[in-house]
């Protein structure tokens, strides 16, 4: 009995916490609609009330039933427009509530807690309502005799009177536990539920007492008696009860009825024909049948009917008051001995779709089936079944393991639906108006993630409350509407979920959070001056902030920021904040779908496999090995990859392991890169071998190795091996990798000043005239007598060992002096695209490092990116990918010409729209290798805006099918339909390739269906595209 | 022998004998959950020590540690005696490479001595006992803290 009795509870406590958990935002809406009563909202919170009181009773927990009854009381008389829900009214309810909730949490003592406040505070709500006259029948409770027990059901006269308005009538519905409910099947609270949707429960009572203890008889019945209103006339009362109660009773207004031994036989009506009838199944139409005044049990709440025919008289037979109808057996009522005092962990149950449940058993049938045809195939060692079974298997077991990981994802929904609350009370408390709009509720995510995700985001939406959102009169003064709005938004992004939370108040200034932070030394100014706003930004989830800027004692901006980042950390998300002064300040965070399961590349190093989570790699690089002395440099040992004229610095797994750091020589042969983002900073890895890319189940390291910063976890690979899971960000403080802020090939903004910590080779070109590089650049500085440069077909030229170098000056294209014969030459030799290219220079050289604060707009010319003030000179930053491209690019171009070049012996322009940055990137990454320059944009509305503004350079569109705003069949749609870009080559490339995806993309337009990606396939066909284009 | 000694004396207690480089050792049999062969071991950089990999005991992920170097008598090699007994300790799964098993034992309880006073610094603190079975010295170690996680694990050079 006891562990049916757990399982019933526990029921009750799951559904008792859904009500609740919705409960709030309805409380909520019902306050701001004020006298615009939205009846179905009323009616739910009244319905959550309302099966929490019937299932308090069923488990005499008289307290919670109590409490449940009173807010029940006020919610019934809103829904019946007896008053009107305020500010005030709705403050009592939401405190009843969370006192509900407390006592629910912790059930089992819950009928010693004291809830006289609340009651009181909810009777005066009640009481301040009525008219004079009908006050005291508040006090008043009515006995109802039960036929054959000694026990009577008492009830408000109050609750009585309000149970009948609209002429409902009265039942005393009485179940067998036992016989009625058990045995077939049905909860209580599946019953309570069902009556809730069509009428009131005034009182459930379960008669535990009569039961004894296991030593006694096991018993055969246990009463369950609800005393019922519903507009649902006898006749059709019985189709509402289909469970069969013992009996039915109808009680009158006189509150009399009889009992099914004393009408059994007789003649309904015989001996009181108006006043009682009872009705079993199927059983004879009553006299009293009144006029059916709502037939249907379907339609609704009754109760909802205007035909508010006023109180009838209330109870005539209202024995003695005993104050408060709550006249529960005391503690001992506690329906279940084994358990008790031990709150049942709701948060521990999970709810789950049926369907999802029963795919689920299928799939493990399929899976037993499986199994047995692998057992026969191995008995009768036939090689080609065995294949075919474990090929089954496998089927079966992929699609297991993502149905199974469905049943993890929960709707954020029920996690957001606390904030509103959270922002109310905060806000009144600040004497700020504020509101919070939720977008996105329905977007899944695991419930292990959504589970850590409710402190993070509760501390961030305090913060926007306390100090996003400005006061009133501010508001008004920046001509914003007094009340702020907060935005919590979740959305899908490429497989990640985003939430942000934005609100309009007064924005965050970096420089302000920057100062704070100098000022407390938490950072040197030499770092500050190297930080771009958003940089400084981030300052503010550094840990330990938070006690010196603590501004109030509810959040301060920068509060505790340091826990929501270490929060976010483990569950894998990242964190960014944007911000623009007086507009508002937004947070956007990402997260994996799902921690359980990732993709990840599998690498190998030393003959073990490693798995890199797929979220961190952005790229994968392979060096043939005669290129690999061109495009590795060392700088102090440490390997630098130039990619795209960009320097990222190298680590060799192999080379960490073996704890030889990143001084590792690099072996013979190609070299094998994947390049990582760590969050701070881009590096690349370099492994032994790439191999596939596959969906792991992460699983976590023992103890002894918690501690290592090296490793996301672990997991089994196909063979049965265990295969680490690198963790990039640690591997690069493994590494000592220094957080990088270089952001230098985002630095097109003009004007803001930008700064970074460089080394930087000094040197002049016209005397005077002192120029700058970055070291990383040079490959090596040589002085270079004058007639050493020489001048054939109107090039400089200097032979540089065997090679002849080209050489350039710097006077060639920008408008900037020319190097004499008075200055000491040298020749700087750098690398661009593959070449060796020299640039004439003059001493004195040298080598420096310093912060640069560089203007990029004074002194911009071709050639030169900016200047800054460096050793007390104004000195010119060259641009060498100006100089390289512009004076050499014709020649060094000459060998890619036949792929990155049209017919019209041109570079193209490609437009890529692709949503995924990954896969936007490989496409770019791949186009520009071969000589295209691409353009990029992340949904189609955004291509077709670039399509607009670059349309004659634009030579071949390159779009992804699915992707968010306009998809990739809509853009060319609209490609094909516009005269100017009708003829423009559009290559759709989409995961789905079956024959009707590529019916659908032909007849959209497309020139090509590919599926991504190919890497040669879409070479060949931009080839194809643009030859054709182009004759 | 095993019945011998139960007859002798009163309480008794079962335990696992194995052996690591020349020295017998015993866990109480309880705490072992099973005995496997070695199969493929996941070196993990940067571990500690006595950590000789990870590996996987029917999906779950396992830490091998070598006894041997956790007693101070030297690395284990795996070889083709070598067997890992897995232990269980809060909910962890943990195996203990030893370099061959012996049998489980019933032994009485009150047989069992303080560890001698010549015992290795790096040995007394895991072991419970010293009891002799035939010629051999076999002594108890407590498996409780032969898995707990040795002091802080080296973390990366920040």
């Amino acid at each position: 009995m006891a562990s049916a009795d757990d399982e019933l509870i526990r029921e009750y406590l799951v559904e008792s916490q859904e009500h609740l958990a919705t409960i709030e935002n309805d409380l909520l809406e019902m306050e701001q609609a004020g006298e615009a009563i939205d009846e179905q909202l009323v009616n739910r919170v009244f319905r959550a009330a309302h099966s929490i009181k019937g299932g308090a009773g069923f488990f005499n927990l008289t307290r919670i039933r109590e409490l449940a009854h009173r807010t029940e009381s006020i919610l019934d008389m809103v829904r019946s427009r007896q008053m009107v829900p305020t500010p005030e009214m709705v403050g009592v309810l939401l405190l009843a509530f969370d006192q509900l909730r407390l006592m629910l949490a912790d059930w089992a003592t819950s009928n010693e807690v004291d809830i006289s406040e609340f009651v009181s505070a909810l009777s005066s709500l009640t009481a301040s309502s009525l008219p004079e006259h009908e006050r005291d029948s508040l006090e008043r409770t009515v006995s109802l005799p039960v036929p054959g027990a000694s026990r009577l059901i008492e009830v408000g006269a109050f609750d009585l009177a309000q149970a009948r308005r609209g002429g409902r009538s009265i039942y005393l519905v009485e179940y067998d536990l036992i016989r009625d409910l058990q045995r077939k099947n049905r909860s209580p609270m599946e019953m309570i539920s069902k009556l809730s949707r069509c009428g009131t429960i005034l009182e459930a009572r379960c008669d535990f007492e009569g039961i004894g203890t296991l030593d006694d008889e096991p018993v055969s019945s246990i009463a369950f008696e609800i005393l019922y209103a519903s507009a649902l006339e006898p006749e059709l009362i019985n189709d509402l009860l289909e469970a069969l109660p013992r009996s039915v009773k109808v009680i009158d207004n006189q509150g009399a009825m009889v009992s099914l031994a004393e009408l059994h036989g007789s003649v309904p009506g015989a001996a009181k024909p108006d006043t009682l009838m009872e009705v079993r199944a199927g059983g004879g139409r009553g006299p009293a049948s009144g006029d059916p005044a709502s037939g249907d049990p379907a339609s609704g709440d009754p109760a909802s009917s205007d035909s508010a025919s006023g109180a009838t008289g209330s109870g005539a037979t209202g024995s003695g008051a005993t104050g408060s109808g709550a006249t529960g057996s005391g503690g001992s009522a506690t329906p279940n001995t084994g358990a008790s005092g031990k709150p049942i962990a709701v948060e521990s149950t999970i709810r789950l779709n049926v369907a999802l449940l029963d795919s689920l058993m299928n799939l493990a049938g399929e899976m037993v089936l499986s199994r047995n045809q692998l057992n026969e195939a191995v008995d009768h060692e036939d090689l080609n079944e065995i294949r075919a079974s474990v090929h089954r298997l496998s089927l079966v077991t992929s699609e297991l393991q993502s149905m199974v990981a469905l049943t993890r994802m929960q709707p954020v929904g029920s996690l957001f639906a606390k904030f509103p609350r959270v922002v109310r009370d905060l806000a009144r408390d600040l004497g700020k108006q504020a509101q919070l709009r939720i977008e996105g509720g329905e977007v899944e995510i695991d419930k292990s993630i959504l589970e850590g995700l409710s402190d993070p985001l509760t501390h961030m939406i305090r913060n926007a409350v306390d100090h996003g959102i400005e006061a009133p009169a501010q508001r008004r003064a920046s001509g914003k509407p007094e009340s702020g709005t907060i935005v919590l938004r979740a959305t899908h992004q490429a497989g990640q979920v985003v939430i942000e939370v934005a609100d309009d108040g007064k924005g965050l200034s970096g420089e302000r959070v920057g100062a704070a932070m100098l000022r407390k030394g938490m950072i040197s100014a030499d770092q500050l001056s190297n930080m771009s706003e958003r940089d400084k930004m981030m300052l503010i989830f550094l840990p330990g902030v938070s006690t010196a800027e603590k501004l109030s004692d509810i959040s301060g901006r920068g509060v505790g920021m340091d826990v929501v980042k270490t929060n976010l950390d483990k569950l894998g998300g990242k964190i960014e904040i944007d911000s623009a002064l007086g507009r508002g300040t937004t947070f956007r965070i990402k997260l994996p779908l799902t921690l359980a399961i990732i993709p990840s590349l599998l690498v190998s190093e030393n003959g073990q496999r490693y798995a890199i989570p797929q979220g961190s790699v952005s790229e994968l690089i392979r060096i043939p090995a005669e290129q690999v002395k061109e495009r590795i440099d060392f700088s102090a040992e440490r390997p630098l990859l130039l990619l795209r004229n960009r320097l990222v610095p190298l680590v060799s797994l192999g080379g960490l392991a073996a704890n030889s750091g990143t001084k590792q020589p690099l072996v013979e042969g190609p070299v094998h890169i994947v390049l990582v983002d760590a969050g701070f900073t881009q590096y690349g890895l370099i492994v032994e071998a790439l191999h596939d890319s596959v969906e792991i189940v992460v699983k976590p390291l023992g103890r002894h190795l918690q501690g290592l910063p090296d490793y996301a976890g672990a997991t089994i690979l196909g063979d049965g091996r265990v295969a680490l899971i690198l963790d990039v960000a640690g591997l690069a403080g493994r590494a000592a990798l220094r957080e990088s802020s270089d952001q230098t090939q985002q630095q097109d903004a003009v004007g803001e000043p930008q700064s970074e910590l460089r080394s930087m080779l000094l040197f002049d070109n016209a005397p005077g005239e002192r120029c700058a590089l970055p070291i990383e650049a040079v490959k090596r500085v040589e002085r270079v007598g004058q007639e050493q440069i020489q001048h054939l077909g109107g090039r400089r030229s200097w032979q540089s060992g065997e090679v002849l170098l080209p050489v350039l000056a710097l006077s060639d294209f920008a408008q900037v002096g020319s190097i004499d014969g008075s200055q000491s030459w040298v020749v700087i030799e750098f690398e661009y695209r593959g070449r060796r290219i020299g640039l004439l220079a003059a001493e004195p050289v040298d080598l420096i490092e310093c912060p640069l604060e560089v203007d990029r707009e004074t002194l911009r010319q071709r050639g030169i990116s900016g200047s800054a003030f460096i050793e007390g000179q104004t000195t010119l930053l060259l641009e060498l990918g100006d100089l390289a491209e512009d004076k050499y690019s014709p020649a060094a171009g000459a060998a890619e010409t036949e792929l990155g070049a049209t017919a019209a012996g041109q570079a193209a322009s490609i437009l890529i729209a692709e949503d995924s940055d990954f896969f936007r990137n490989q496409i770019r990454h791949l186009v520009e290798a071969v000589g295209y320059s691409a353009v990029t944009a992340t949904d189609g509305a955004e291509a077709w805006r670039l399509l607009e503004q670059h349309g004659s350079e634009i030579r071949l569109v390159a779009t992804d099918v699915e992707m968010p705003a306009l998809d990739g069949l809509e853009l060319t749609r609209r490609i094909r339909c516009d005269a100017r870009f009708r003829d423009l080559p559009v290559i759709a490339l989409s995961a789905l390739a079956g024959e009707e995806e590529v019916a659908r993309g032909l007849a959209a337009g497309v020139t090509e269906y590919q599926v991504k990606l190919d890497p040669d396939l879409l070479l060949s066909g931009i080839d194809r595209a643009l030859n054709h284009a182009g004759q | 022998m095993q019945s011998r000694s139960v007859q002798k004396t009163g309480p008794s207690q079962l335990l696992a004998t194995f052996r690591v480089s020349d020295a017998w050792y015993a866990l109480e049999a309880d705490v072992v959950l099973e005995v496997i062969r070695v199969s493929s071991v996941t070196a993990v950089a940067h571990a500690p020590a006595e950590v000789v990999g990870v590996i996987n005991l029917r999906g779950r992920i396992v830490t091998l540690l070598d006894v041997g170097l956790l007693l101070g008598v030297g690395a284990s090699t795996i070889g083709r005696s070598s067997r890992i007994l897995v232990a269980e300790d809060h909910g962890e799964y943990i195996g203990l490479l030893s370099d061959q098993v012996g049998d489980v034992r019933d032994v009485a309880v009150s047989s069992m001595q303080p560890p001698p006073a010549n015992m290795p610094e790096g040995q007394v603190r895991y072991c419970k006992g010293v009891y002799r079975a035939g010629s051999r010295v076999i002594s108890l170690l407590d498996a409780r803290s032969l898995v707990a996680a040795s002091e802080a694990v080296p973390t990366a050079a920040n």
